[in-house]
């Protein structure tokens, strides 16, 4: 009985889940006159925006991955070792971005920035801080469930008498036991920034999101058959992260 | 012999204005093995983190080989260290984790790999080189760190209770390990334990440690010979507090009978008596009252009181099945030089 009703859920939930992801794939690759069909797909990626708002996203992910990382190692580095009692502040502060809405983010930053430096906004660059704030809590706590998997301290201090300086600590001993945690945050991070749609239209930078979006508009079709990629596309990296997170360790040698 | 390895002097700690160290002086002697033993929180594990720069002196000085290394930092004192905590580098093979240190030092690939063999065949694991640390077991992986500790030639060796997360006969078993390596390699070792029967088999000599000083240092059979407190001879061993009166010429009257105390206080006291010292005899006209036995493996424990005392005798267990509970007996204190306390016994 219950070995029936755990199936039926399981039934239910992937129908749930794939029933309209079919559908949009159905949607997307056919047309009414002419049926199964990539012209809505090969209109869409012929736009020569199509590359050019990819890049920008991508771009986008990979420096906000990159600078969300460099700010909150070493400071959950430093929480970690010299300021333990600080954490639960730390904790708490850093949900502060997922309570504040984007919009109001946006009208702050426009107010200040606008008046005190004009140029700063028109770059795509502008952005990057942007994204940093909003997938913080996410890192955070990623990072933060890493660091306190590990007996970091006693792993610092074991480097440390045999020789290490801080660097080498930090290159050989503390990167390596964090990669899992820093691979979470990665795919955290990347995922919200292909995604964000709120503040790149705000500010008027064209991202990925920004052309799905417009093509939603134009070409319905195009529009789903690029979500069903994205998706797959999202899956795609989310299993290769994973793979890279748990590669079997045993049998490696010197 | 150069210079005393690890000497402290008048070394003072403090933890927001608690003070944990009071002053402490001590000279580790080149290739001894030196137990620093004492209750929890006694301050056994801060005297050993200044030792290898990982906590700063308030006050005095800390000399490695005679050099004040006050303020050289942890990774250049040439210090090992092997701690409570598991500490592999987890990323790391075992073989690996011997060879961080020797990597830090420029060695090359090849004779990290050879030099990382030889230790790990040291300390018994040359089979496991390619395991790692989640694939050993916590006395090997103990073991590994003690040889990654070895790896580096440190001038002074340090171990804060390595043995204490392991089950009583791999501890016992490591105990013997590690007192071997040591001689074999001849490193002068601090031996941080809250265990006195660690401390006393392990060591050369013992320093016992009681709030944030050192009670007494020696070797472990002075510490447990002639303890130079109650705190120390209670501490190390068991003893039996026994209600005693001094006389003015020195004679202890204990348990009736007469003894010697090299202490200047007269009159009402404890004696402090352990319970080896102690003989027995079936008596039907005894003044003492076996009240249990505990079986403790070769020794077996009476227990008896004397006068409302309870008192403690180890007797052989083979004559133990003499003496059981209800019978009188004699008790007969056999020490020249009877510690006493100043209070008289609750
Ligand atoms: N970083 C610290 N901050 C504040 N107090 C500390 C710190 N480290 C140690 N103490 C305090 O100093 C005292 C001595 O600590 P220490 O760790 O040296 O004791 P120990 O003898 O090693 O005890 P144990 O056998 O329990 O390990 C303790 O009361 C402890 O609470
Ligand atoms: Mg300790």
């Amino acid at each position: 009985m219950s070995r029936f009703l755990r199936t039926a859920v399981l039934v239910l939930a992937a129908l749930l889940f794939a029933v309209p992801l079919v559908s949009s794939g159905v949607f997307g690759f056919s047309l009414p006159t002419t049926g199964w069909t990539l012209d809505p797909l090969l209109g869409a990626v012929q736009n020569s925006q199509f590359r050019d708002q990819l890049l920008a996203s991508l771009t986008l992910a990979l420096l906000t991955t990159l600078a969300a990382l460099a700010l909150l190692i070493p400071t959950l580095l430093h929480l970690h070792l010299r300021l333990p009692q600080a954490l639960p502040v730390a904790e708490a502060l850093s949900v502060l971005p997922m309570v504040v809405p984007a919009v109001a983010l946006v009208n702050g930053a426009n107010l200040t920035f606008r008046a005190t430096v004009p140029g700063f906004l028109t770059s795509m660059y502008s952005l990057v801080p942007f994204y940093v704030v909003l997938t913080l809590p996410l890192v955070y706590r990623s990072l933060d469930a890493g660091f306190r998997a590990i007996d970091l301290r006693t792993l610092v201090q074991a480097s440390t008498s045999l020789g290490a300086g801080p660097i080498r600590t930090l290159l050989r001993v503390v990167l390596p036991n964090l990669r899992a945690a820093m691979l979470t945050a990665s795919l955290l991070s990347v995922t919200l920034v292909l995604g964000e749609y709120a503040l790149a239209t705000l500010l008027l930078h064209n991202t990925y999101p920004v052309f799905l979006a417009q093509t939603g508009q134009d070409s319905p079709h195009a529009a789903a058959a690029l979500a069903v990629l994205t998706l797959l596309g999202t899956w795609l990296l989310l299993s290769a992260f994973s793979l890279a997170g748990r590669r079997p360790r045993t049998g490696a040698t010197t | 012999m150069t210079s005393t390895p690890v000497q402290l002097q008048e070394v003072v700690k403090q933890f927001s204005g608690r003070t944990v160290l009071e002053s402490i002086d001590l000279n580790v002697h080149g290739g001894e093995l030196l137990a620093l033993l004492g209750p929890s929180g006694c301050g056994k594990t801060t005297a050993l983190r200044i030792i290898a720069g990982f906590e700063r002196a308030d006050a005095g000085r800390v000399l490695i080989g005679g050099r004040d290394v006050s303020r050289v930092p942890a990774s250049r004192r040439g210090v090992g260290i092997v701690f409570q905590a598991y500490s592999l580098f987890p990323h790391l093979s075992a073989e690996q984790n011997v060879a961080y240190g020797l990597a830090v030092r420029g060695l090359p690939r090849r004779e990290r790999r050879k030099r990382a063999g030889e230790l790990l065949e040291l300390v018994g694991l040359a089979e496991h080189g390619a395991k790692f640390p989640h694939q050993l077991s916590g006395g090997q992986q103990q073991r590994v760190a003690l040889a990654r500790a070895f790896a580096v030639e440190p001038s002074v060796l340090l171990l804060d209770e390595p043995l204490s997360a392991l089950d009583a006969f791999v501890r016992q078993q490591l105990r013997e390990e590690i007192r071997r390596v040591q001689r074999e390699v001849g490193t002068t070792t601090v031996l941080v334990t809250h265990d006195q029967e660690e401390a006393l088999s392990m060591a050369d000599r013992v320093a016992v440690m009681h709030q944030g000083r050192f009670a007494q240092i020696g070797t472990p059979s002075e510490i447990y010979r002639t303890p130079a407190s109650s705190f120390v001879a209670s501490f190390v061993g068991v003893v039996n507090r026994v209600p005693a009166t001094i006389n003015s010429n020195g004679r202890v009257g204990v348990l009736g009978a007469e003894l010697t105390t090299s202490s200047a206080h007269r009159g009402e006291a404890t004696a402090l008596l352990r319970p080896e010292d102690l003989q027995i005899q079936p008596d039907p006209e005894g003044r003492a009252l076996v009240t249990g036995t505990t079986l403790r493996g070769a020794i077996t424990s009476i227990e008896v009181t004397w006068q409302d005392t309870p008192v403690r005798v180890d007797v052989p267990t083979g004559t133990a099945t003499r003496f059981s509970a209800g019978d009188r007996v004699r008790i007969t204190p056999a020490v020249d030089n009877v510690l006493v306390e100043k209070e008289a016994a609750a």
